[in-house]
């Protein structure tokens, strides 16, 4: 659990953040979403002390940041940026090895979770020995992200960390980090000023705005129910409505209408859904059952409803 | 074969023939320059020449790296970073004045002798190194700083363990220079009163001594190429461990 209680923090006269209080719940996957300069990278890099507070508590799990050494705090959070920061002397293990040996691990021990994480970011074994600049930038996000791992942290801050890859590779280490997320149930803060990036991932996001908190809420609320003209734009504006399709699943809306032609699975989203209607020309598709019995179908004011 | 092609694998050899069988070419010197005699430089043996050379060079240059790299560090902490500029102007500056003006100047500060000689090597050789340390530390990505200093490295940490393996490349290019520079001075040190190969060529241009002005300026030369090779090896293993990213 992470709670922000009051914070600020300036340069000079300029407020970065100001008084900003809001808690993640522990497993919870939080997307701090606003334009350039909302002050969401200080956010999070105060959470590991990279920035110190100017005013207020941030408290992990109920301890307060404060209180701890600054390496021993930064030991506990896994931190992974866009621009990686792999140190290219340094081979992939001995990147991926960097805070278990901090921390003392026996090397047996380290070793050994340097195969799990190869494997939990499905990369090859033989990328172990090799060096930095000889793989491609998305192998080189997996190992960030292994390395911020590593050393099973409680919370993991993320600042926009597939912001510099190409959307086939964004999209796959997108899907990685949901998985990820759900095996570890880490407790993760995630910066992007992507508004897709932030409802595909989250269950919960913060929408800054001139280090203000405008508004915080599930992704559902926040495309229902937005605080304001900023959030409904930046949440997307006109398109809104196809975003609030993108989060819910045709199994929500299937009727038992069998027609014929190949179906959709139920967990595909009402965009897609839609997405398929206008390609196939047709008003209502097939859709599979979930537990294997006589499908349904869907229909384009079911969409609505 | 391309072990041959290494000029290290004979240039070594011919560096030892100079110092131990200078000797031998006696005929050689006799016959190409009959007024001189002794035909070889004899005051002192070239080994002991080169041993001298050679200490003032290490000890000077050993000093200028400690001095150099120490500046370059503290220039590049946090509560160092004013003194960068400063620093920066001044090895950029100083190295734009010659070397022979430093030895020069060391004369009246610090009388003749081994004194000045050692003096103006150590602070010439610190601008090179300084330069060249705040140049590879200064360029060690933000990207991978901030990594270290998230992943909760301690500043030492961050120094020992990232910062000086990534600069260490552009510091050795900074030594060698330094060091190049400084067998080349120091050979000059002989007209203040150090013992240097530069004696036989000082000794040879002021008696009008060809011969010995020609000894001196072999052993010096191939003494600098030797040592430039050296370094040029040495550079390339670092750079192995050291890719850039």
């Amino acid at each position: 659990m992470i709670e922000l209680d009051h914070v600020s923090k300036s340069y000079g006269a300029r407020d970065s953040v100001s008084d900003l209080s809001f808690t993640v719940d522990k497993g919870a996957f939080c997307a701090v979403v606003g334009p350039s300069g909302s002050g969401k990278s200080t956010t999070l890099r105060m959470i590991n002390r990279l920035i110190e507070p100017g005013a207020g508590r941030i408290r992990i799990n109920g301890e307060d940041i404060g209180s701890l050494p600054r390496e021993a705090l930064r030991r506990r959070i896994g931190y992974a940026i866009q621009s990686v920061g792999l140190f290219p002397h340094w081979s992939i293990a001995d990147n991926i090895a960097t805070v278990p040996r901090l921390l003392k691990w026996p090397e047996e021990r380290v070793q050994q979770r340097i195969d799990e994480l190869l494997s939990l970011l499905q990369l090859n074994p033989a990328t172990r020995d090799k060096f930095p600049h000889q793989l491609s930038g998305g192998q080189q996000q997996r190992i960030g992200v292994a390395r911020a791992l590593a050393a099973d942290p409680e919370v993991l801050l993320m600042d926009e960390p597939f912001g510099a890859l190409d959307p086939i590779t964004r999209e796959a280490l997108r899907r990685e980090l949901s998985r990820i997320h759900q095996s570890t149930g880490k407790t993760i803060l995630f910066v992007t000023h992507d508004i897709d990036e932030a409802l595909q991932l989250a269950d919960v996001i913060a929408v800054l705005r001139d280090g203000k908190l405008v508004q915080y809420g599930t992704p559902m609320q926040l495309l229902l129910q937005p605080a304001n003209d900023f959030v409904r734009d930046f949440m997307g504006g006109e398109t809104l409505g196809l975003k609030l399709l993108a989060l819910r699943q045709v199994a929500e809306r299937v009727k038992p209408e069998p027609v014929p032609g190949e179906p959709i699975a139920p967990e595909t989203s009402l965009a897609e859904a839609l997405s398929q209607m206008v390609l196939r020309r047709t008003s209502r598709l097939p859709v599979r059952s979930a537990g294997g019995g006589a499908g349904g179908s869907i229909g384009l004011s079911d969409l609505v409803a | 074969m391309r072990r041959l092609r290494d000029p290290l694998l004979w240039l070594l050899p011919l560096l030892l023939f100079l110092l131990l069988g200078m000797p031998v070419l006696r005929p050689l010197f006799a016959a190409a320059f009959p007024g001189t005699t002794p035909p070889i430089y004899g005051d002192d043996s070239f080994l002991a020449l080169f041993l001298s050379h050679a200490g003032y060079v290490a000890l000077s240059s050993l000093a200028a790296a400690v001095i150099g790299i120490g500046l370059g560090i503290v220039a590049t902490r946090e509560w160092g970073a004013e003194f960068r500029p400063l620093l920066e102007a001044l090895a950029t500056i100083g190295q734009t004045f010659p070397p022979v003006a430093v030895l020069a100047l060391a004369v009246p500060a610090f009388g003749y002798g081994p004194a000045p000689t050692m003096i103006a090597l150590t602070l010439y050789g610190i601008l090179p190194i300084l330069k060249n340390a705040l140049a590879g530390i200064g360029s060690v990505s933000p990207a991978v700083r901030e990594a270290g200093e998230a992943m909760g490295l301690t500043p030492f940490q961050r120094l020992r363990d990232i910062e000086l393996p990534l600069a260490a490349p552009t510091i050795l290019a900074g030594i060698r220079i330094s060091v190049i520079i400084n067998i080349g001075t120091a050979a000059i040190g002989s007209t203040v009163g150090a013992v240097t190969l530069g004696n036989p060529i000082i000794g040879g241009l002021v008696n009008g001594k060809v011969a010995y002005v020609l000894q001196g300026a072999l052993v010096v030369g191939v003494f600098a190429i030797v040592t430039d090779l050296f370094f040029e090896r040495l550079g390339r293993r670092l750079r192995r461990f050291a890719a850039r990213d």
